[in-house]
Order: C-alpha cells, then structure tokens, then sequence
C-alpha cells in the first residue's frame, strides 16, 4: 500500500508540470498579449496615444523575453512561493487567492457536504422502493433538478429573496461587513447570503448524487451475495448499509478526484450572477484579459487539486477494496 | 440699573455677537468637518478654501450637507466612479457640453499663431491632505513621468503637435508657459477632456515622489504607475486628490468607500463648502453590472445610477417607480449609431477595397437597411433612424446653419429602399454572376461580406442580425463574426477586418473622438479602419495610405488645416465643409439607429440633477460635467 501510495505521488509532478506548460501555452496562443489588451482598453477611454509606449511598456512588463524564458522564470519563481503579479488588478497573485479562498471553500463545502448528506440517503431510499410513488416522486424531481441550470434557479431565488425580504442577498456579505473582523453579526450575514447560492447549487448536486447512488446500490441489489445475505437472515438494515451501499460507492468515490477541484472551480457561472467574491469569477476575468500569472496560477491550482483528489480517491478505494490493491 | 448701563449691555451683547460671526468666516462647512474643526484636527473652512473659491450654482436650489450615495460601477478600473468624482480637469465642460469653464485653470492666453500658452492655476487650492497645489505638481507629471524613458507613461494626444513634443516652463507657483512647434489651438480643449487629461496630469508630487525610483528606493517605477494608471488609481486611500470625494477604502472586486474631501475647493452661492453628500458606496461586480444594477434599482438600493441601466430594462424601471421610491430621467446616450458600421479601407484584399471605395457600394448598403424595423424592435422605437452623423449635440450643429447641415447629413442614404440598392448594386457590376442567388464580385469572384463583432455588444448583435437580413434580402451574402473582444480589437488593429460594428458612441468636431469622422488616429474607432488613422498619425511611417485623391485622403487633409486655424467661428465652418465629403462621398461610416435615451436611476430625495446628460462618450464625463458636488439629499422630503 505505501509503496502504492509513493509510486502515485512521484508521478504527480511530471504531469503538474505538463499541465503548467500547457497551461502557459494555452494563455500565449490568442493572438496579442497583455499589453495589446491594455492599450486597446486605454484607446477604449481616450488614451488615444498609449501605443507610443507599447515597446515600453513590454520591457517594462517583462513580456518582451521569450516565452521560454519568461516560464522558466515565473517556475522558478513559483517554487519559492511567488506567484506574481497581476498585471490587470496589480496586486501579488498570492494575496488574490489568498483574499478568495477562504470563502470559496466555505460555500463550497457547505454545497458538497449537504448535497452528498441529501443525495446518498435518498438514493438508498430511492433504490430501496424502486418504482414505488415516492421513488416516481424523487426521480421527477431529480431530473428536474439535473435539467435546470444551477445559475438560471440561483437567478430565480435572488428574485424571490428581494421580494421575500426586501433585500437584493447578492455577493457572500453585506458591504459594511467586507472590512470587518469576524463577529457573530458578520457570521450570521454571511449565513443569509449563502443560503442562495447553496440551495441553487445544492439542488442540481443533489440529483446527480442520488441519481448515481440509486443505480448503482440497484445494480448491487441484483447480485446473487444480496441474495445469500438476505437467505442467510441477516437483517435488511445491514445487507443495505454494510454491504451493498458500500459496493456501490465505488463511482462516487472515483468521482471525488474531480470534486477537490471542483471546490474551487465549480458553478462558475453561478458566482458570476449572483456576484460571489470567489476564485472562480476570478479565473474567468483573468482569462479574458490575458493575465497569465493570475490564470496560470489559479490554473496550476486546479491541476493539482485534481491530481490531489484523483491520488486520494484511488487510495480511498484501494483500502475499500482489495482486488485494486493487490493488483 | 440704570438706562445707560443696559444701553452698554445691549451694545456689548451685539458688538460680541457680531465679533463671533466674523469668527466663523465667510464659508459654511459640514457638520462632520465643523466638529474637526472645533477639535482642532483640521484647519477652519476659511483656511482650506482659496481665497477665490470656485463658485458652483445648484441646478435647483441650494443643498443639506449628509447622506451617502450607492452606485455600482463595472468593474476594478472603477471608470464610472472615475466619471462621476474625478472629472477636475484644466477647463470644465458647461451643463450642456457646448463650451467649456474655468476649473483648476482661472485664466489663460494664446499668443496670436497658437504657438504659446500662459496658463494660469487658481491659487490656493490643496489636496485632500492640505498640501497646497502648484504647476509643481503638473511639472512632476510632465518631466519625471511623461519624460522620464524609466516610466511607462505616454505622451497623450494634444502634447505632440506634427509628432514634435510640446515643452512647458514654469513661470511661478501658479503660472505655466506652454510652447508648441506648431499651431496647437485647440490644446486647452483637449486637455480638458474627460476624466483623464489633464485632471489626470496634475499628480500629488509631495506623495508621489517616494514611488520614483529616481527620488527614491523603489527598485522600478511599477508603484508609481500603479498610483497613476486608470486602471489601478482608485486602489489607494492614502493618495491625496483634488476631487470632492476621497477614497477612503477600497475592497478589492468588492466596494469602494469615498468620503468628502476637506480641502475642496468649490463653494456654493451662499457660500457653502461643497460637496453636500457626506459618502458615497460603490460596489464593484464580479461579472457584468446590469442585472444587478437592474435589480438593485428596482428595489431602491441605489441612489444615482448613470451607467449600466439597459435601454430594455426601461419598461420594468418605470413600472417600480413607485414602490422603490425613485425617478428615472432620461439622459441621452449622444450617440450617433448603435451600431455603425465601418467598412475598412485597409483590407489586404483590393477586389474587396475597390467595392469599399466605390460610393455606390456603400450607398447600397445603407439604403438597403430597415432602420425603422430595428428601432422597432431591438430599442422600443426609442431611438431614431439615422446616418453615420456625429452626434446632434455637438457644438458646431447648434446654430441654424449648422442644425440645416446636421439634419442633411442625418438623412443621407438613410431611407429604406431596397430597390433602389439594387439598381445601385447593378449599375457598378455587382450581381449574381454564378446563378447561385448571391450577388458577386465585378470581378466574377464570390462576395461575402464578413463584420466582425465582440461578443458583448449584445446590442450591436441584435441589429446586425436584422441588417444581415436587410442585406441578404438585395443578395448581398453576409456573415456576421461574432468573436471576444479582445480578438476584434487585435484583428483590427492587424487589418484583418472588412467590416466593423461598433457599439453607441458618442462623438463630435475636433475635440471629441474626430477620428470616428476624419482618419487620424491609429485606434480602433478611427473611420475606414485603425491603419489608416496611424498613417496619418505617424506621418506615414506605419500604416495604410489611403487611396490618393480619395474622400480618406480629403479628410485628412481637411483636418490638417482644421486643428491650426486659430479662429473659432472660421474652424467651425471650415468643419461644416469637411464634413460635407461625407455627404458628397458618402456615406463613408454607415450609421444605423442612434440618440438612444439612457434611463438614469434617481431616488426621490437625491436632488439637483439636471435633465440634460450624454453618457456614451467618455470624453464628456458625465454625470462628472453636470457638477455631483452639488448633488445632495432632501432630509426633508
């Protein structure tokens, strides 16, 4: 096991390393670089002459070097713990993350937590009354929670909290908290604004959980060592929890790699519309202006959290299950 | 106690009272800076004022000190805010942009050739943190900043006449003498555009002066630019300004807090210090602002919202009037086109180029639109059919001459008549050669004509989507290229586009964006494309000639002899014949649909905000020219 679990570590940083090459290559291909954006924003409010200094400005910036070099510089720069600077919001990329992170994996967690705690009992539940009413009832439901999008009911509810309470609940704090230390009364803001963007996101993550739970624990039920459990006259309560929800969780465990990185880069939209302070809006704002060392940080960030979440995963059913193990 | 007694009591009583109203000065403060005043944390208003404050007339009446205004802006750049505090520039636009004021600049005179400039400050103003301002601080702008090859900042448009940099000498204190290589008439007036130029230009030098590397540690001049760039020049509270309100906290992506600033130097008519409002909130989205702003509206939460308010929204604003306890005014856009369509005269294709060229061509195009049925549809028949024009505001249409001229040059080539395009289209050889429905080349090849458009001009979506069909309808095939922004504007400025939509913009004369009617400039809003404005702009040393003896060529040539003409009233008419070319020529800019109204946000209480306000061109920095330091909130209404 241990050597397992070494042989998968080793590996992780030649792929985060290719990762970050292509992530580099990827923020150089559009055509023109941060500063063409820049000067086209300046002509954009009347700075009509800011291509005089466009060499400048490049040699300024350091983007007059070749690429090569710029990225060996910037790695090597990164292994020290700097990630940069922001060329678009001119601050160290390192105090953008670090200003965003918290309450990105707060309301992150908050969504998985709960839509893993709703989804995976009623997917138990769901596969234990197959085709009963209440399943019919939940299987609607889900699909209507899988076919919305989480933005457009995100939208939605922010329309029905104005009208509900008179109040427009955008963003994670009220404005006369954002500079605060922590206090209850901040606490509590914070909790009122969550519960929008959690419920959107809470709902379509819940179907998807109990979807997959559902077909699964019903692909185990099936099988013939379900049957011996139940003719040996083990109770039910154990057939379903000890053994077969436990075989079925192999999909929703594998899927886990995806969910560390997820927590930093998912319902992206979602944050935009209701204007969630979060990595995410971030990211996109980055991308669009060509701010490689904002993007491409952020970029190596998800890149790791799903070679993090992929190792975990795979050691987590390593240990719940021997044959991968001793393979 | 005897009559006499009283009699000295009673005159004591009044000599007293009147030696403490002298105490108190001539000017009123607020009642925030009145208790520093009194606790000795700032000097009295007296002392902070010039001794000739500026004079500022409310549009109503006059205002109560308090309150705190919310707005949204769009994004970190905070240029909204920057629009609505930072316009302090050399010479104010009036009320109503025909003209300008006296600002920071009292006075100022021209030698007779327009060559040299004595400009002289208003004395005693200070910056926010009671230092007082000098051409110093100009100066540091010019000679360690604009000139200085270590700092990253350019020579803006108005300081280099034929390519040749202006030189400035200080005088005194308050007195700056400019000298120009050639004939600059036009240089207060282009200095005094917006919120950038010269309110801009004069820096706080006692603060900036630790971020230059030349005066001191700093390794580079990052942090120096960083305290003058747009983008990042509200991101510090610490910085001292000449605007009415100071930033105050800044929350990155979030909020940013300004309060009144103590030394400002501008009073009301009975004498009160201004700013009225105490405050003002900004918040900064994290995506695009106009469903919150629509939703933050209609729910009351914003006080005075210029920007951001969709033309589409107007049914649903006005509907919640009532219950979020605000007006909506309409200020106009000043826009001449949403979109305009330009055809680039730089397209490295010449069958296409000669087609672009040719009158007829363009003429065709431009009858064949619909522009009432997109009125109609994309803006609730608010806007108005017309052409490419400049907008109706602009100074030079304001006379009956100029209004004739004006509403001439709107209706050009602007009807609908699809068979007349057609026969256009005829005459010059381009019809469907092939058999296969679409007209060609006159040259035989296949023609497609391709406009580009960034992909969050939803608006200019709309109606080219609706022109497309106007098009095809004569059989011209069209593709519209709908890519990110940011790709239009390389591409453009490659030369790789044939045809541009741009969106509402607002522009006039020689002051305000000419290069949208004249090719001067190598920006992306130049006309006939960005090359052949850097053409010109380079003296020919980069860019795209445009063809000899063309109507590009006359334009330019127009304006060469437009901006040395140093008197006003022979410029202005001078002006009305070169934009005559677009008529004989023309049209040479296609416009669609233009003068949108822009539906301002007002609460009920927020008062003194004038009806007239034009919010597409950042040259006119509106709400800034129609004077927020006078704005304020009715407590008792």
């Amino acid at each position: 096991m241990a050597k397992y679990i070494l042989r998968r570590v080793v590996a992780i940083l030649p792929t985060l390393l290719l990762i970050t090459i292509f992530g580099f290559l990827v923020m150089e291909a559009p055509e023109g670089d941060y500063v063409t954006s820049y000067i086209i924003r300046e002509y954009g409010h009347g700075n009509t002459e800011a291509a005089r200094i466009e060499d400048q400005l490049r040699e300024f910036l350091a983007l007059d070097r070749p690429v090569y070099e710029r990225f060996v510089t910037w790695l090597a720069r990164f292994a020290q713990g700097d990630f940069g600077d922001s060329f678009d919001l001119r601050r160290p990329v390192r105090d953008i993350i670090n200003n965003r992170i918290g309450l990105t994996l707060t309301i992150s967690l908050a969504t998985f937590a709960i839509s893993w705690g709703i989804g995976i009992p009623l997917g138990v539940y769901s596969a234990n009354h197959q085709y009963s009413k209440s399943d019919n009832f939940l299987t609607t439901v889900t699909f209507v929670g899988l076919g919305l999008p989480d933005f457009l009911l995100a939208l939605a509810f922010l329309i029905l909290g104005w009208q509900l309470t008179g109040e427009v609940l955008t963003g994670l704090q009220s404005v006369e908290f954002l500079d605060q230390p922590w206090s209850l009364a901040k606490l509590l803001d914070l909790l009122k604004h969550m519960v929008i963007p959690v419920c959107a996101v809470v709902i379509t993550g819940t179907a998807w959980v109990m979807r997959v739970m559902r077909g699964n624990l019903l692909d185990q039920l099936g099988k013939d060592y379900i049957v011996t459990l139940r003719a040996k006259g083990v109770p039910e309560r154990v057939v379903i929890w000890k053994h077969a929800v436990k075989n079925s969780l192999h999909p929703l465990i594998a899927a886990l790699g995806q969910t560390l990185a997820w927590l930093i880069n998912g319902f992206t939209i979602t944050s935009i519309v209701l204007e969630l302070p979060t990595i995410q809006t971030v990211y996109l704002n980055a991308t669009l202006q060509q701010d490689v060392y904002l993007a491409g940080t952020i970029l190596i960030l998800i890149g790791f959290l799903v070679l993090i979440g992929t190792l975990l995963a795979d050691i987590i059913l390593a240990w719940m299950d021997p044959r991968i193990r001793y393979e | 106690m005897s009559r006499k007694l009283i009699l000295l009591t009673v005159l004591l009583t009044a000599f007293s009272a009147l030696g403490f109203v002298s105490s108190q000065g001539m000017y009123n403060e607020a009642p925030a800076l009145a208790e520093m005043v009194a606790a000795g944390e700032l000097p009295p208003v007296d002392e902070r004022l010039p001794a000739e404050p500026l004079v500022i007339e409310p549009v109503e009446e006059i205002g109560q000190y308090g309150g705190t205004w919310r707005l949204v802006d769009n994004n970190d750049s905070n240029g909204w805010t920057q629009m609505t505090i930072g316009v302090e520039p050399f010479l104010k636009w009036n009320r109503d942009v025909n003209g300008f004021r006296p600002n920071i600049v009292a006075s100022w005179e021209w030698n007779d050739e327009a060559t040299e400039l004595t400009v002289n400050f208003r004395q005693g103003i200070k910056w926010s943190d009671g230092d007082p301002m000098t051409v110093d601080d100009y100066l540091f702008w010019w000679n360690d900043m604009v000139l200085d090859e270590d700092v990253p900042v350019n020579a803006p448009f108005g300081t280099t006449v034929r390519g040749e940099l202006m030189s400035v000498e200080k005088v005194d204190d308050y007195t700056l003498q400019f000298s120009f290589p050639h004939s600059n008439p036009l240089f207060m007036e282009y200095k005094s555009r917006g919120a950038y130029h010269s309110s801009i230009h004069i820096v706080p030098e006692h603060y900036m002066r630790q971020f230059h590397p030349a005066y001191s540690e700093a390794e580079d001049a990052t942090e120096l630019v960083n305290r003058y760039n747009f983008g990042s020049r509200m991101h510090y509270p610490d910085k001292p300004t000449l605007s009415a309100w100071m930033v105050v906290d800044y929350v990155a992506s979030q909020r940013l807090v300004l309060e009144r600033n103590p030394y400002y130097w501008k009073v009301d008519t009975e004498g009160n210090q201004l700013p009225y409002i105490d405050r003002l909130d900004v918040e900064i989205p994290q995506g695009s602002a106009t469903e919150l702003v629509a939703l933050k509206g209609i729910a009351g939460e914003l006080d005075m919202q210029v920007r951001d308010v969709n033309l589409l929204d107007v049914p649903l604003v006005l509907e919640n009037q009532e219950a979020g306890d605000y007006r909506v005014i309409m200020w106009s856009r000043g826009d001449y086109a949403w979109p305009w369509i330009i055809p680039m005269y730089d397209y490295p294709d010449e069958g296409i180029l000669d087609l672009m060229y040719m009158k007829e061509f363009r003429q065709a195009m431009s009858h064949a639109i619909n522009r009432d049925r997109i009125n109609e549809i994309t803006s609730l028949g608010l806007a108005t059919a017309r052409q490419f024009s400049l907008s109706a505001e602009s100074p030079e249409f304001q006379t009956p001459e100029g209004q004739a001229f004006y509403q001439e040059w709107a209706a050009s080539y602007a009807s609908y008549d699809p068979e007349l395009a057609g026969q256009l289209l005829d005459g010059i050889g381009v019809v469907d050669a092939d058999g296969d429905g679409w007209r060609d080349r006159p040259d035989g090849a296949a023609l497609e004509l391709i406009v580009d458009i960034p992909a969050t001009d939803t608006g200019s979506i709309d109606r080219m989507d609706l022109v497309k069909e106007d098009w095809e309808a004569i059989g011209l095939k069209t593709v519209l290229n709908i890519i990110a922004g940011e790709v239009v504007s390389a591409r453009h400025l490659a030369g790789e586009i044939m045809i541009r939509a741009w969106g509402s913009a607002a522009a006039w004369g020689l002051v305000s964006a000419a290069t949208v009617w004249t090719p001067i400039e190598g920006v992306t809003y130049s006309i006939g494309g960005a090359r052949i404005g850097d053409y010109y702009n380079s003296g020919g040393e980069r860019g795209v000639a445009p063809r000899p003896g063309s109507m590009l060529e006359q334009l330019q040539d127009a304006y060469t002899e437009l901006i040395s003409i140093v008197d006003p009233e022979e410029r202005t008419a001078k002006l009305l014949e070169a934009y005559q070319i677009h008529i004989d020529e023309g049209p040479i800019t296609i416009g669609t649909i233009g003068e949108h109204p822009s539906p301002v946000i007002v609460k009920n209480n927020f008062r003194n905000v004038q009806d007239f306000g034009l919010v597409a061109g950042w040259d006119l920095a509106f709400p800034g020219t129609a004077d927020p330091e006078q704005f304020f909130f009715d407590q008792d209404g």
